[in-house]
């Protein structure tokens, strides 16, 4: 296996209408209007010497390398500043040229280190490939001038350094964090002589640097370069993989040496990232062999006993032997499982299938449960499908960006430097949230409208958005009338039509005036192209699945589905929870989102898997929980998941898992859920399997395995053993095996295999006859479910109220350094940045209790109590508080209640009833915690052999 | 916060009831009926059921009937797909919860 080099054209090539034809070196070449010379070039092999052009970043024309002639123009352009055009004839090597590139190579070399042998870009340094390519063999002027080979190097930055004496002040940095990643960290300090790179006066670690690793990407030299790559040396072979972080599922190329990775660098291929990346995804992999990692399985009788390091062999006959009992004891539906959105499709579709085939029910369920399952719900019952309507890329044709309930710098941070890219070039964005997040103002990025929603309040605000839609006349009549169902509509129409739900009338419930929701609807309505990106600030609330139906009717009602630039968009949270749902992790439902009550699809699985199958629907997570307080559900097999931290009412949590008799967790890590389980079996990450992950635009893409799994198997073939074990025969060899069975079972899926990945990168489902290479934009001339269906969205309040004892709301969510429970980043030097979950609360709320920033304090409500740091925060509104629950240790799920959503049990994290007070101790379950992470968490000392 | 079981469905089959009661009153009981029906495990619609014998002061009344009625005899769910078939791009007809 060689080390992918990806092709770099030098500026970007952009499709045009029309093609313009022109010879460079005695070839005719024909490329997109707008293309630049030295892109054409590049486009038939002929590559122009270049230190400031790559092709993410726009053309700058500063190095004067990559000068050419044209014939009829005067003087030596420069290729990557000049536009191809019709009849042009261009020469990019004479002896004239040579000369003048020579001369640029000197300057640029006089002034630059001339230690190659030990320089960690040796061999991979864009000056020194220059270099060669001009014949450089000596520097005229010498070295003895004014230089900066003195210069300081910035090594504050946890993953990249910069040595500032290797700078060549080509701006390629500067414009990376600007065009790409939209921070605008870095600037070009001084002038002439003096211009240095700088991260704003301060070094990187104090800047505003989000350490996305495109200025390390984008830099020719040692400049900025990775300190994997200084303390290691070059890869010397790499493979394209899917990111294991959030649902963007960036593509990167895992760059190795035999089976150690030395970095991972984003792929241009990838179609949902298109080069970038994020802190996460490029520099927080080394959780992956971390020392915590727990790589023999283990069993123990009792969680209070030590855990034993046993065979695989002891494991899962162990493992097979108590759900056996169980089953035996206690009934069939006494055991379930939780499939994991961390891990693959075929993964999950494994889990599912054991437990349909092999357990003999239906309680299979996964963590989409606490997150987008009111996704699922919404769409498919307005639209016809359980996900996101456009692909990522779709969001350069949008003219009106609505955002509510999502933090896309933070959440999915490559996607919303892709959003901002798009604001910057005049798209109008509106914000509704309770907290000013960056997108409400940051650099070069300003909403037009910020609705500071009161948390709970989601649908009194669509619903006097599409108030104003339908008593304006903003409805898009045509559309409706050919697309949608006009009972339906009429029947929604008249609802919100009516005065209750008008802007004026909701203002105060709200949080936001009624002239800036008006405002916001007509621009929705009318200003374009318009699309809705959300998040689980939609979701996670006890009206959940009716906001999510109340966002497709407003897109609907203004004709905004079923072309680019619009549609209704869930930002997924795990890089896999759309392909865990796909794979019917649900347990009403299997793979393809078809009810187990449908006796066709339950006839083909029937067949497939050679068992006869359950109709009725199992348990959802909360169920197996409340079976377990109750006595009757005694089983649960967790794949990767860890639902003792990330799931709502931590002591109800942890009382069903202690009831339980046999959990079994298969994980990288001894997690929170892992101190009540009794098997142990480990897991694989994503560098130690093949497979494929699902993202939130439902683009299928491959994992490659690039090193053996450290605990000897791939999470699938660990659920193959534990279902042999069991009595339900599974013997697949590799998992495209398992992905050929998705495809015969399931209709969205027809179309996809390894092969098919393999040739096109990445696939877009529904992938079928009807669309042999997948579908990046859904409901085009006509909505899946046929016509669309509009609901009616009456507002209800939570019943989780304030008052007196409780007079703060609680929300919580993420930060971009950590992600989820922070199981993979709180191994990973991220934790620079978040060393610890904080309590953001409004100055105001502070001050009424004494409390200073980095002040201890209680945070109590109906559920639980802990203590955290507090810090003030003008972000927050008065009354709204807000924290992470990244930290284990946090328990920030202690706090929240089981209030759910009405139709699916989400949980309502974004809502929870708390006091806030000064306090000087931890809270009870603090204390229990750490007492915990000992007492449960034990292995037992191996005796020497004699 | 453990919650007695029967309480538990209660507030969550009220809270599937508001929901259904901005439609006609004979939607609303089939939708409801239909989303126990799909959602809710057998031992969950029994328990429920069992206990509505019981215990009635609190349950949406729509709820009550919705239970009571055959899904066979019910009338159409607001939630019923409307149209036959599926579209070009789909080959599929999703239900998620």
């Amino acid at each position: 296996m060689a080390l992918i080099e990806e092709f770099n054209s030098g500026t970007p090539i952009r499709p045009a209408a029309e093609q313009v034809t022109l010879t460079i070196d005695g070839m005719q070449v024909s490329v997109p209007r707008g293309t630049s010379v030295m892109a054409a070039a590049a486009s038939m092999g002929t590559k122009i010497p270049r230190l400031c052009a790559s092709d993410q970043l726009e053309a700058f024309g500063s190095c004067r390398l990559c000068l050419v002639e044209i014939e009829g123009r005067r003087g030596t352009p420069a290729s990557c500043t000049t536009p191809a055009d019709n009849g042009m004839v261009v020469h990019t090597q004479n002896e004239r040229l040579a000369k003048l590139r020579k001369g640029v190579m000197e300057l640029y070399i006089s002034d630059h280190p001339l230690n190659c042998l030990t320089c960690s870009a040796n061999g991979d340094c864009e000056l020194q490939d220059q270099a060669g390519q001009v014949g450089l063999r000596d520097v005229r002027y010498g070295y003895a001038g004014e230089n900066h080979l003195d210069g300081e190097t910035d090594a504050s930055n946890p993953y990249f350094s910069y040595e500032s004496s290797k700078c060549i002040v080509c701006n390629r940095c500067v414009r990376a964090c600007e065009e790409v990643q939209g921070t605008f960290a870095l600037t070009i300090e001084g002038r002439g002589f003096q211009s240095r790179v700088s991260a704003g006066g301060t070094n990187f670690m104090n800047s505003e640097c989000v350490s996305c690793g495109a200025c390390v990407q984008a830099c020719p030299t040692a400049t900025l370069n990775e300190k994997s790559v200084i303390a290691m040396g070059k890869p010397e072979h790499s493979a394209y993989t899917t990111c294991a972080y959030c649902g963007v599922g960036c593509t990167f190329k895992a760059e190795m040496q035999g089976e150690t990775v030395v970095r991972m660098v984003p792929a241009k291929a990838g179609k949902a990232n298109d080069g970038h990346s994020c802190v996460k995804g490029r520099f927080a992999y080394g959780y992956a062999t971390h020392k915590d990692r727990m790589t023999k399985p283990m069993i123990r009788a009792a969680i209070t006993d030590p855990w034993r390091e046993v065979s695989w062999a002891e494991a899962i006959a162990y493992a097979a032997s108590e759900f056996k009992r169980i089953q035996g004891r206690y009934g069939r539906n006494a055991i379930g499982a939780v499939t994991s959105s961390r891990c693959t499709n075929e993964e999950t579709y494994l889990v599912q299938k054991l437990v349909r085939a092999g357990f003999g029910n239906n309680n299979v369920d996964t963590c989409a449960r606490v997150c987008h399952s009111p996704t699922g719900y919404g769409l498919s019952t307005t639209l016809g499908t359980s996900a996101g309507t456009q692909d990522f890329r779709s969001v350069e044709q949008c003219d009106v960006i609505l955002v509510i309930g999502a933090n896309p710098t933070d959440g999915h941070p490559v996607f919303g430097s892709r959003m901002k890219k798009r604001i910057r070039a005049g798209a109008k964005l509106i914000v509704a949230d309770p907290r000013k997040i960056d997108l409400v103002k940051s650099p070069h990025i300003r909403a037009d409208y910020h609705l500071p929603l009161k948390p709970g309040s989601n649908v009194a605000l669509i619903n006097a958005l599409a108030h104003v839609v339908v008593t304006e006349g903003l409805v898009k009549e045509d559309y409706v009338r050919e697309r949608c169902d006009l009972h339906d509509f009429e029947a929604w129409a008249r609802f919100v039509a009516e005065e209750r739900h008008s802007p004026e009338a909701q203002a105060d419930l709200i949080g936001a005036t009624a002239a800036d929701v008006r405002a916001a609807a007509r621009l929705y309505a009318t200003g374009g192209n318009a699309a809705i990106f959300y998040g689980l600030g939609v979701t996670e609330h006890s009206q959940g699945s009716t906001m999510v139906m109340g966002m497709a009717n407003l897109a609907m009602a203004t004709g905004n589905i079923g072309r680019e630039g619009v549609g209704v968009n869930p930002l997924r949270g795990q890089n896999n929870v759309q392909g865990s749902c796909d794979m019917g992790s649900f347990p009403h439902e299997y793979p393809g989102y078809r009810h187990v009550h449908d006796d066709d699809t339950r006839e083909i699985y029937e067949k497939m898997w050679g068992r006869p199958l359950d109709r009725d629907p199992g348990m959802r997570i909360n169920n197996m929980l409340d079976e377990a307080v109750g006595g009757a559900f005694k089983g649960l097999y967790v794949q990767g998941e860890d639902i003792a931290q990330s799931d709502p009412d931590t002591h109800h949590v942890t009382s069903g898992l202690r009831a339980m008799e046999c959990v079994i967790v298969q994980d990288l890590f001894l997690n929170e859920t892992a101190k009540y389980a009794h098997v142990f079996l480990p897991g694989a990450s994503f560098l130690e399997k093949d497979g494929t992950f699902t993202n939130a635009e439902r683009r299928i893409s491959r994992v490659r395995k690039v090193m053996t799994p450290m605990g000897g198997y791939g999470d699938w073939e660990g659920t193959q053993l534990l279902s042999n074990a069991l009595g339900y025969p599974m013997h697949y060899e590799h998992p495209s095996e398992i992905m050929d069975e998705i495809a015969a079972t399931t209709p969205s899926f027809a179309g996809v295999s390894f092969e098919k990945l393999d040739q096109l990168g990445s696939i877009q489902w529904p992938c079928n006859d009807a669309a042999p290479e997948g579908t990046p934009t859904m409901h085009i001339d006509k909505f899946v479910i046929g016509k669309g269906k509009f609901m009616i969205t009456e507002f209800f309040p939570t019943e989780e109220r304030t008052g007196p004892r409780f007079p703060l709301v609680l929300t919580t969510g993420r930060i971009l350094s950590q992600y989820n429970v922070g199981a993979q980043t709180r191994r990973t030097e991220n934790s620079q940045w978040h060393e610890e979950d904080v309590l953001e609360i409004h100055p105001f709320d502070a001050e009424l209790r004494g409390i200073l920033d980095g002040d201890l304090v209680a945070l109590e409500s109906r559920s639980g109590d802990i203590a955290i740091k507090a810090r003030i925060s003008e972000r927050m509104q008065p009354g709204v508080v807000y924290t992470t629950f990244h930290h284990a240790k946090t328990g920030a799920n202690v706090i929240t209640t089981d209030y759910s959503d009405w139709a699916t049990n989400c949980p309502e994290y974004k809502v929870t009833a708390v006091q806030v007070r000064k306090t000087n101790r931890m809270s009870d379950w603090q204390a229990r915690f750490y007492e915990e992470d000992e007492s449960l968490k034990r292995v037992a000392v191996m005796e020497a052999a004699e | 916060m453990a919650m007695d079981p029967m309480a538990k469905l209660v507030m969550m089959a009220n809270q599937i009831a508001q929901f259904f009661r901005s439609y006609p009153h004979d939607e609303a009981v089939a939708g409801i009926a239909h989303h126990l029906d799909k959602f809710w495990t057998p031992k969950m619609r029994e328990t429920f059921r069992t206990g509505l014998l019981d215990v009635q002061d609190g349950v949406d009344p729509l709820v009550l009937e919705a239970v009571r009625t055959d899904t066979d005899d019910l009338a159409r769910d607001p939630l019923a797909k409307v149209a036959a078939g599926t579209g070009e791009n789909g080959g599929i007809v999703a239900d998620s919860g």
